[in-house]
């Protein structure tokens, strides 16, 4: 069935900046919290919604600029999902590593998520936890309410599902098309409403 | 000539005339890479059991289910609301764990076709698929592969068409061959003279086998098997059994709906074995039923083991469940299998239905036999069973006039798993194995190939089709 | 796997357009479809496995049918391990038993992916062999991340942190029943050998041991009488025993708590009784159609590579058909839904709506408008999203559509898409209200292209004058067979399922009447 569209309180989400050279529109909740957003790199018609959390401040120690959380275009952070970089001690350094979110990518409400990598036309349901360092490559879907512990490899067209998270069955080949038409129908159908 | 050579095994079977010879068959395609190995398939009523011959136990033991319904997994696209829902890309086929076929033609519950759809489905799966989340499966290209499939001299000649068809059909393998699947079990214990009983679900079929031939004539079955200790099972935990469903702390009486299959199959696997003492009145030799309401009468008070109690799901809501208790009863969980010992004049027990086989063996075949018993079967898996049917066996040759003539076989009762290499292989996956074993020898197994296949399959009630 | 029996609740409140594929090798007597299709009963247990979400069919281009996952033949182009991503040589996958043969374990309770984990301690002076079943400091342990299990616990240790499975090798291969197969299996063989040139009989009757045996005894053959003896199989000695368990059933009688025993589905799936479980490797595959042996996909050789040579699917081959609004189902209560079908190919189509013959038992349906058009797809569209969409959220955008909702029935017709009503009228109160659904989709290409190699051709509908095209073209449908134009149609069955019907609510009774009852498709629209 077609999801409906949705109305938000146009006060509420900043679209952002319609440059000359190039048009991003990206929606960001002011409800949301982001933090450290220079190390932060949207990719364009992203939605971040109300309540949700993105750690661009948690990065690498030592200095300089750098990138800590790189999201794709026509991704959508559902309300209250987090964005937390992975972190790990590594031969006696505590460090934060960065995490790259790929296209089309939809991270549903509530759901917290310190993956290593998470690859373009990723569905992950609600109220999931996806755990340090994992990896989710093109093509996958996680059910809602499951916990992909740290360090999983999610290989491409599988769904995982349970808690731990665990390989349930194969996703159809077209499922690209699938994912690239939702976000974006989705997108288009985020609307503002005054 | 492969059909020359099927009705070979066919006439095996039937130990009926010989019809001359045949040619020989000698084609041995070279499979790339990777040998000669066979997919080897015993397909049961509730599990299936594949593998690759030349190995020493399936690679998988997959549970049967209805596949009666869909699972409607796509939700809602995040955000919208929840109330949105379609079933897209994650929607599977799934269902209750039920029985894939009864003996019965009549009784397939809904029709041969919907039962090639469950067969092509789980088949399919198998080859290529995971079904849960547990098990993953052959990986492998049916149409590389010779198949050998273990069957039951009882097994339906329509069901075996419906296999050979979604075989040949469906998945398109090169070849199937069938092996009676007792015999197959009795090759695991490097014997090929022994009275094999098989206590499968559906029903127990005693079959002697002498010099590797299956004497099917004096073959006898009866309906005492799994399906009927579940139903025992049901009635008793419905009747004595007890339930806290929370926030209540108080004992109800158990309602039917939440004894599913896969719950009593779960309950039967881990807390129900068979009972050392024997108490049921036996006037006849054999014990005599008991209906399910004297069971408590009977067996309380002389059963000294534990209630159990057992987790059980009351609601599922999302992904949040609701649990409650269920409590056995220990003399059920001791006394539940007696319904397997327990016969009539109409239904033999199991006990009965192999010393009627004997009574009709030749006389000079029933000592080997008697001091080769072979159990087979996952209801023989039930802890104590072997060593209740000896005593069972002797009692009833002790005492019941029908089978007085056999009474010098007391002293020679004796099991194949008692010798030899003991329960090196599991009960419920001899004839499994046995099937590996023949798979892989060096040596033709007789088969019918998909150019020659017309529908039609070797049986021994049809032998004389093969020979056409 | 307890948990089907509430699934079904939930799969209540869903709704779903199935797909039904009539597999060649199923349903034979598929003949013409231009005769009478007979009705199909969407409640026949055989529909579970023969529809679909579009998502999961095929599109064979040659047989211009649907394909199922039944239907079509799989073949492994590639065998790779889903958590290192290496690709498995063929060769090696059946050595392998189809699992990584690299250092990837799954944990045995919980089957999450084990992890390679050093020990503090420092390792021995003289460390021994390659693989220490000893706790005494192997250098290398597995751990679970998730229910803390470590192969210590088992003395499963390592000297090398690489090819766990190599050093593991050696104890898979002495399995006591690996042994016993294999002694069992050269005691047959020896048997198989005395004895075939001995019968002189040809070597498929020896095929099973004491098949010869049989024949030689049956089948009266003088010659095989002197070789009587030789027939009975040697006696066999077994290579290890393994006793039955004899304090099982003292253990089962003072059972106390049922954790202590595994359960059936940790049987199932641990019945090879190792600790550990190598992970198993997945496949990638080529699939054919099975009727003409075409490929319908194609994918890359790579492990990681999601890409398709090949997709053939039928998302982009059918009209997709999508239920755009669905109001509660309230029993003898006229209900209007929106079936929305998007036209993926370049050509327009037509396309025909046809009920069961048969009424349904539990409720009346109707379709005002069962025939209408459906524009080309056009790849401008799809990049075009901030005119389309909002347009259609757009007050004065009610205006332009208006022109083209004069056709009753028809609700909305816009890009490569139509939306049409459907009435329903559920007559009793069933769980899942579901009908069955006829689409005959035809398509028009020129006569000498037949559509293949120019699908966009530009003399058929132009899409930008849409509003007055569609006009005409509605008009013309039934003409447009008779046309120089040629026509390819396919017909297929599909489901819709509508969730659950439900008593009126006695209260608020004017108000759903307000919204369902009304026959005017604007009535609809003015809800969304």
């Amino acid at each position: 069935m077609e999801p409906p569209i949705i109305y938000y309180p146009r006060l509420e989400y900043i679209e952002t900046v319609k440059s000359k050279e190039l048009d991003t529109g990206n929606k960001v909740s002011r409800k949301s919290v982001i933090c450290g957003s220079q190390n932060i790199i949207l990719g364009g018609k992203t939605i971040i919604q109300t309540d949700c959390v993105i750690r661009g401040d948690l990065r690498r120690t030592g200095g300089g600029h750098a990138v800590v959380v790189a999201i794709g275009r026509y991704c959508l952070l559902a309300k209250g999902s987090i964005i937390r970089p992975p972190y790990k001690t590594y031969k006696g350094i505590f460090s934060y590593y960065p995490m790259k979110i790929g296209d089309h990518v939809s991270i549903g409400e509530g759901s917290i998520v310190e993956a290593a990598t998470i690859g373009s036309f990723v569905h992950i349901g609600k109220n999931c936890v996806i755990g340090r360092f994992a990896i989710i490559k093109d093509c996958c879907r996680i059910e809602d309410n499951t916990v992909i512990p740290p360090n999983t490899v999610v290989p491409s067209f599988s769904i995982y599902d349970g808690s731990p998270g665990v390989f349930v069955d194969e996703l159809p080949e077209c499922v690209q098309d699938i994912y690239e038409t939702r976000t974006k129908d989705y997108y288009s159908k985020f609307q503002p409403k005054d | 000539m492969s059909v020359d050579a099927a009705s070979l095994l066919s006439r095996a079977h039937s130990a009926s005339g010989f019809h001359g010879t045949s040619s020989v068959l000698s084609r041995r395609p070279s499979i790339y890479g990777t040998g000669e190995d066979r997919i080897v398939l015993d397909i049961g009523s509730l599990y299936i059991k594949a593998g690759f011959s030349g190995e020493s136990r399936p690679r998988h033991i997959v549970p049967v289910y209805a596949g009666n319904m869909k699972t409607h997994w796509d939700p809602d696209f995040n955000g919208s609301g929840g109330v949105v829902k379609a079933c897209g890309e994650s929607c599977r086929v799934t269902g209750e764990f039920a029985e894939l076929f009864d003996l019965e033609i009549g009784k397939y519950p809904d029709g041969l076709d919907a039962l090639y759809d469950r067969l092509a489905h789980y088949l399919r799966e198998i080859y290529f698929r995971c079904i849960t989340k547990h098990s993953k499966y052959l990986l492998t290209d049916p149409k590389q592969r010779k198949v050998v499939l273990c069957e039951s001299p009882m097994m339906p000649l329509t069901l075996k068409q419906l296999i050979a068809k979604v075989l040949f059909e469906n998945l398109q393998v090169p070849s199937i061959s069938f092996a009676p699947s007792h015999m197959l079990a009795l090759l695991t214990t490097g014997c090929t003279t022994g009275l094999v009983i098989d206590v499968g679900n559906l029903e127990t079929t005693v079959l002697p086998t002498f010099s590797a031939r299956p004497l099917t004539p004096f073959i006898r079955t009866t309906p005492l098997a799994g399906r009927a200790l579940t139903q025992r099972l049901k009635d008793l935990i419905t009747t004595y059994g007890n339930m806290i469903i929370p926030p209540s702390t108080n004992q109800v009486p158990v309602h039917a709906k939440y004894l599913t299959p896969s719950v009593l199959e779960d309950i039967k696997a881990r807390f129900i074995f068979v009972s050392p003492i024997m108490v049921s009145a036996a006037s006849i030799g054999i014990a005599e039923k008991t209906s399910v309401d004297d069971m408590e009468e009977k067996y309380l008070s002389v059963s000294a083991a534990t209630d159990v109690h057992y987790p059980i799901t009351i609601s599922k809501v999302g992904r949040e469940r609701q649990m409650g208790t269920l409590i056995i009863p220990g003399w059920i969980r001791e006394r539940c299998a007696e319904v397997l010992f327990e016969g009539d004049e109409d239904e033999s027990s199991v006990v009965g239905c192999a010393l009627e086989c004997l009574l009709k063996m030749p006389i000079h075949l029933r000592q080997p036999l008697t001091s080769a018993i072979l159990l087979i079967g996952g209801t023989t898996l039930l802890p104590n069973f072997q060593s209740r049917f000896a005593q069972e066996l002797l009692r009833a040759l002790n005492t019941d006039r029908r089978f007085s003539s056999l009474s010098g076989l007391a002293s020679h009762i004796d099991f194949l798993e008692e010798k030899g290499s003991g329960k090196m292989f599991v009960a419920n996956c001899r004839a499994w194995v046995g099937g590996s074993l023949i798979g892989s020898l060096k040596s033709t197994v007789v088969e019918i190939s998909r150019e020659k296949y017309t529908g039609q399959v070797p049986d021994w009630t049809t032998s004389n089709l093969t020979t056409t | 796997m307890s948990s089907s029996s509430t699934q079904v609740l939930d799969a209540r409140q869903l709704a779903y357009v199935h797909y039904h594929c009539s597999c060649p090798d199923v349903c034979k007597s598929n003949e013409s479809s231009e005769k009478s299709i007979p009705d199909f009963d969407v409640n026949s247990p055989r529909v579970q496995f023969s529809t679909f979400p579009i998502s999961k069919l095929y599109f064979c281009d040659d047989c211009h049918q649907i394909r199922c996952p039944r239907c079509v033949q799989e073949e492994i182009v590639c065998f790779y391990c889903p958590n290192c991503l290496f690709e498995v040589p063929t060769a090696s996958v059946k050595s392998e038993r189809n699992r990584c043969a690299r250092n990837c374990f799954q944990c045995p309770i919980c089957q999450n992916t084990l992890s390679v984990v050093a020990s503090s301690e420092p390792p021995l002076a003289n460390p021994p062999a390659a693989l220490n079943m000893t706790p005494t400091g192997a250098p290398y342990f597995l751990s679970c991340g998730v229910c803390r299990w470590d192969s210590q616990e088992i003395g499963m240790t390592f000297e090398k942190a690489t090819g766990l499975a190599l050093q593991l090798q050696k104890t898979e291969d002495e399995r006591p029943d690996v042994k016993e197969f294999d002694h069992l299996k050269e005691h047959f063989e020896k048997h198989l050998r005395l004895n075939i040139p001995s019968t002189s009989l040809p070597s498929s009757l020896s095929s099973i041991p004491g098949m010869s045996s049989f024949t030689s005894r049956y089948g009266g053959s003088s010659m095989a009488h002197t070789q009587q003896k030789s027939d009975d199989v040697a006696p066999y000695e077994a290579v290890g025993k393994v006793e039955s368990e004899s304090g099982l059933v003292d253990d089962l009688v003072q059972l106390k708590d049922v954790n202590q025993i595994t359960t059936l589905a940790q049987r199932m799936n641990q019945h090879s009784d190792q600790p550990y479980k190598r992970i198993h490797l997945r496949t990638k595959r080529v699939k054919r159609c099975r009727s003409c042996r075409h490929i319908l996909i194609k994918p890359e050789q790579k492990a990681q590579a999601t890409r398709f040579k090949i997709k053939l699917v039928a998302l982009n081959s059918i009209p997709k058909i999508t239920i755009t609004s669905l109001p509660k189902l309230i029993l003898n209560q006229q209900t209007q839904i929106v079936l929305k079908f998007s036209n993926p190919l370049y050509e327009e189509i037509m396309v025909e709506l046809k009920l069961n013959d048969e009424p349904l038992e539990y409720g009346k349906i109707t379709i005002p408008s069962p025939h209408f058009n459906i524009t080309p797809y056009n790849e401008v569209w799809e990049y075009d999203e901030q005119e389309l969409v909002p347009s259609k959220s757009r007050p004065q955008s009610s205006a332009s559509i208006a022109p083209r909702n004069d056709i009753i029935g028809i609700y909305e017709r816009r890009g490569n898409y139509t939306s049409i009503i459907v009435e329903i009228t559920p007559l009793s109160e069933v769980e899942e209200f579901k009908f069955p659904l006829l689409v005959t989709y035809t398509t028009k290409s020129n006569d000498v292209n037949d559509g293949n190699e120019n699908p966009e051709n530009p003399s058929d509908v132009p899409p930008t004058n849409k509003s007055e095209d569609s006009k005409v073209e509605a008009d013309k449908t039934d003409t447009s067979t008779s046309t120089n134009l040629t026509t390819r149609s396919l017909s297929f069955w599909t489901i819709i399922g509508l969730g659950s019907v439900v008593k009126a609510p006695v209260p608020s009774r004017s108000s759903t009447h307000g919204n369902s009852g009304a026959v005017r498709p604007n009535s609809i629209s003015g809800k969304s």
